[in-house]
């Protein structure tokens, strides 16, 4: 049930991107076709969660033991820029139709700052979020990393159909592109605020 | 380069306005949205970015004949993370209280694409004193995009500027506020309308210049 709570917190009410503000650059930059989105949102829900994972594990079994902690986001952002760098080999080892799909996404994934945010998010800076423990467990930080993902494949998704919508309609020149982007992110922003009664 | 190379100063003003990385560029949207509740919070981040910026830039541009093309990005990035963790300890040490306010976007200065696509356009082709000059302009330019979208949201939401600390100014009684702008909805409301007004000056100003 407390893990149920955390999806659904993580997925709706702490929005990601619309109430995180993590990850805006390839929300606004990869959002205009459906296709790319929806590739976008699959390479980031599998980089999120595992790189949660590990940073999780990491810091736990590494980091503080050997009070070195302040050495977090050093190591983080190592691990996620060679994990990246190892999903990518597998997969253009092993399938090159889920490569052609998502490889391009791949690289930019290391600077999304949704990744390194949730690693950091579920470890060094967990006090921030009541529905963890005083150190996470290790459901508890796959759950909130995997809800999160969803979260934001979700909204990246909704957000590139509504684009896709836009694009129909003439908008004033100095409307167009990122301003109407924002303005259309900010009414899917009030409307996810109202998620936040039900938790 | 074929063309004759800008000077110093113009390094330093193409950061703040022509190749504004807020306005111009769309660089750095994270922090330009969830630290611009509070025009102090705006200023703290955008203290944090001159120092990684200008260090990183300057170290970056040091080291550039050193480091072979094939391996330069995680160089570059470790030199960042450095460099951040460096200032979260500062922050920690000195003003806790900008640092817990920040929280998660201090160490996500890390990822900031404004800093490592100025390591990879700028400083690792150019000179330690031009790559200076660049990241102060980049910082400062940084700085005041989101220290005028934190203006906005702050008297318009909160009725209030608070610069520092005590420095703060009450401005509009509570009843004309309109506090969706503090939250951060509001963040996509202020910033795509302040886009939209700059991209109608520059429009207009292009518009001059080609007919005269």
């Amino acid at each position: 049930m407390e893990l149920i709570a955390i999806a659904f917190g993580a997925i709706f009410v702490n929005n990601v991107v619309l109430k995180q503000f993590y990850g805006l650059c390839p929300f606004l930059g990869v959002s205009t076709k459906k296709s790319s989105a929806l590739s976008m949102g699959m390479a980031v829900t599998f980089v999120i969660t595992l790189s949660a994972i590990i940073a999780h594990l990491l810091y736990v079994n590494v980091l503080v033991p050997n009070k070195i902690a302040y050495l977090s986001t050093i190591v983080f952002i190592l691990v996620i820029a060679s994990f990246v760098q190892l999903v990518e080999m597998v997969i253009k080892k092993f399938s090159s139709t889920i490569y052609s799909a998502l490889g391009v996404y791949l690289p930019l994934i290391t600077t999304n700052c949704a990744v390194l945010g949730v690693a950091i998010d579920a470890t060094v800076n967990s006090a921030k979020f009541s529905f963890f423990d005083a150190i996470p467990t290790l459901a508890q930080v796959t759950v909130y990393a995997l809800a999160i993902s969803i979260g934001y494949a979700l909204v990246i998704f909704l957000f590139s159909a509504i684009r896709e919508e836009i694009d129909a309609y003439p908008v004033k020149r100095n409307w167009q592109g990122i301003p109407i982007a924002l303005i259309t992110a900010f009414i899917m922003a009030m409307i996810f605020f109202g998620f936040g009664g039900i938790v | 380069m074929a063309k004759k190379q800008k000077s110093i100063g113009e390094v330093f003003t193409n950061g703040l306005f022509k190749q504004n990385p807020t306005f111009v560029q769309f660089l750095g949207m994270c922090p330009t949205l969830a630290v611009t509740g509070s025009v102090e919070s705006a200023l703290g981040m955008g203290a944090g970015v001159i120092f990684v910026l200008l260090l990183s830039n300057m170290s970056i541009s040091a080291v550039r004949n050193l480091v072979p093309s094939e391996v330069r990005i995680p160089i570059y990035i470790v030199i960042i993370a450095a460099l951040v963790t460096v200032l979260e300890m500062l922050m920690k040490a000195f003003v806790p209280d900008l640092a817990s306010s920040l929280g998660t976007f201090l160490s996500l200065i890390v990822v900031n694409c404004i800093i490592l696509g100025r390591a990879e356009a700028f400083a690792s082709k150019n000179s330690v004193a031009r790559s200076a000059a660049d990241g102060l302009g980049m910082a400062l330019g940084f700085t005041g995009g989101i220290t005028l979208i934190a203006f906005f949201r702050e008297l318009l939401g909160a009725g209030s500027i608070t610069i520092w600390g005590d420095l703060s100014f009450q401005l509009i009684p509570e009843a004309y506020q309109i506090s969706l702008l503090v939250q951060s909805a509001g963040a996509f409301l202020v910033f795509g309308i302040l886009v939209s007004q700059i991209n109608k000056f520059r429009m207009n100003r292009a518009d001059r210049n080609e007919v005269a």
